[in-house]
């Protein structure tokens, strides 16, 4: 089972700031969608309000069709991690948590919990408390992955963990996505690293929608630029330049903007390899403005 | 959504905050039990208890403010975890209603055992326990009376706790540290038409007449049936904090 999430016209007002400024957003059910933007582009308010943490005030989100605010039916189908998580109490042991979780997700799979604490090594009988960042983290996902809610999203609830842990994480989150079909939003700094796992990426930025594509169609819209570097600086010549590295004759231009066939037909000619563009070196480019 | 849903998640709400406060809740029994244990044996070494003055008395105060503690928790520690659990506001604020209930029937059904302990061995050296402050029973045994009481007095505690600890985490801590006399109102109003404990000593003090148990009972409960359902329409409307980095 997956959900899908139709977003009209949201908007969130905090004292002082918008987060979500008139928002309009349709994910269809069964992907893994990428949600990046910078710190404080409003990607945790629009996730909680998906998740019915906080009430929507402009606006509607829908999930499966329904307003996901105070109905039983869907909030127990909505698992939200954010990072350093909300499914703790003071004193709570690890143990207590898997319990917890067992109680309130109705899909909830204890040896699969079991399987990831021991691939995390987090100890089950540990209080919380007295765990690592990187571990807390670690049993945030675990919850996360473990209740097999068929809107699952993930708030940067795996930067505390150290990069194999994270890798492991990539791997046992494809493998369960592709067994267990769910919808799956990743949102995280961690772009090149978490790209891979994205079908499609959504790019909010001061709480507006900046692009929605699939990861692929994203990535052609720009181009990495690889060859001799006089040939590369005539073939950019004009074009919005993401950034630009070189090795001796050799350079590399990253450049931002749809390149014509017979643009690509040329660069062939000239000897120019074309890649897509770095998914971080484009997100960048969308939201670069004052820093955050 | 169907009712057989709401019951099943409120259920485990319930669940889930009954195991959270066990602990606390058996430390304190435990606590108290050893306390006024001591107290007594003191007293009986010392100076001897011939004067019968009830010693488990005092402990209506602890059985009192330890569950107004327990109260102000409900909210701030234990709906985010729900929320997050995927339990709605609704389903948690009928947890909490059993938890408040849960909660003070425990300390009623604890306090009327004391009483009725302390009755025991007062009566096993021929003396009868007298109490310093007003009550609806006169008498040790009289656990039928004594656990309706406690239950009704204690349970205007947490659920003014609970609204208290609701109150600092929908609105942070400088307007509801002002309306704090407002939110005790409905704890007062309890305390106050009960006329047990401290209020009775009050209301004595100051020449006012007590209303009649036929009357003062049903409506502290009506006060109470207002607060707890004030606490459901309240509780729906608290929205998660954000998160500590």
């Amino acid at each position: 089972m997956t959900l899908d999430i139709d977003i009209q016209n949201l908007t969130v007002r905090y004292p002082g700031v918008t987060a979500v400024d008139d928002l309009t957003l349709k994910l269809e059910g069964g992907k893994i969608y990428g949600l990046l933007g910078r710190n404080g582009s409003g990607k945790t308010t629009l996730l909680s309000l998906i998740a019915a943490f906080r009430r929507v005030t402009e606006g509607t989100v829908l999930v499966d069709g329904e307003a996901p605010f105070e109905n039983e039916r869907l909030t127990q189908q909505i698992c939200l991690v954010r990072e350093s998580g909300d499914i703790v109490v003071d004193g709570d042991s690890v143990k207590g948590i898997l319990r917890r979780s067992r109680r309130f997700r109705p899909q909830w799979d204890d040896e699969f919990a079991q399987r990831l604490l021991d691939l995390f090594q987090v100890p089950l009988d540990r209080g919380v408390a007295k765990l690592s960042r990187g571990q807390k983290s670690a049993l945030g996902i675990t919850v996360g992955l473990a209740s097999r809610a068929p809107l699952t999203m993930l708030d940067e609830s795996y930067l505390g963990m150290d990069a194999p842990s994270r890798y492991a994480f990539y791997d046992v989150l494809l493998e369960d996505y592709i067994e267990n079909p769910r919808t799956i939003i990743l949102s995280t700094h961690l772009i090149e690293e978490v790209a891979r796992l994205f079908e499609q990426v959504v790019i909010i930025d001061r709480g507006r929608l900046v692009a929605h594509d699939d990861t692929e169609s994203l990535r052609m819209r720009g181009a990495a630029v690889v060859g001799p570097a006089t040939a590369v600086d005539d073939f950019t010549t004009g074009m919005t330049v993401l950034g630009e590295q070189r090795l001796g004759g050799t350079k590399s231009v990253t450049v931002f903007g749809e390149i014509h066939p017979d643009a690509r037909a040329v660069a062939t000619d000239w000897g120019l390899e074309l890649s897509p563009v770095a998914l971080q070196d484009l997100f960048v480019h969308l939201t670069k403005g004052d820093p955050a | 959504m169907s009712a057989a849903l709401a019951y099943r998640r409120s259920r485990a709400s319930f669940l889930d905050l009954s195991a959270g406060f066990s602990t606390a809740v058996l430390w304190f029994f435990a606590t108290v039990a050893v306390i006024f244990l001591l107290i007594g044996l003191g007293i009986e070494l010392a100076s001897g208890i011939d004067g019968g003055e009830s010693i488990w008395e005092n402990s209506q105060y602890a059985t009192r403010y330890f569950p107004l503690s327990m109260g102000i928790m409900i909210t701030a520690a234990y709906l985010p975890v729900a929320v997050a659990s995927g339990v709605t506001r609704r389903s948690f604020a009928w947890a909490g209603t059993g938890a408040v209930l849960a909660l003070s029937g425990l300390m009623a059904l604890f306090e009327a055992g004391g009483y009725l302990i302390e009755y025991g061995l007062y009566r096993v050296i021929d003396v009868t326990p007298q109490f310093t402050t007003r009550h609806l029973f006169d008498q040790g045994y009289q656990f039928w009376i004594i656990v309706p009481e406690v239950w009704i007095v204690v349970a205007a505690n947490v659920a003014a706790g609970w609204l208290i600890g609701s109150a600092y985490y929908k609105w942070g801590w400088f307007g509801p540290t002002l309306a704090l006399p407002l939110l005790l109102l409905p704890l007062v109003a309890v305390e106050a038409i009960m006329a047990v404990g401290w209020a009775g000593e009050a209301l004595d003090a100051m020449n006012v007449e007590h209303l009649p148990t036929a009357a003062a009972v049903p409506a502290a409960l009506a006060v109470l049936a207002l607060t707890l359902a004030g606490m459901q329409r309240f509780v729906r409307a608290i929205d998660l904090r954000p998160q500590k980095a």
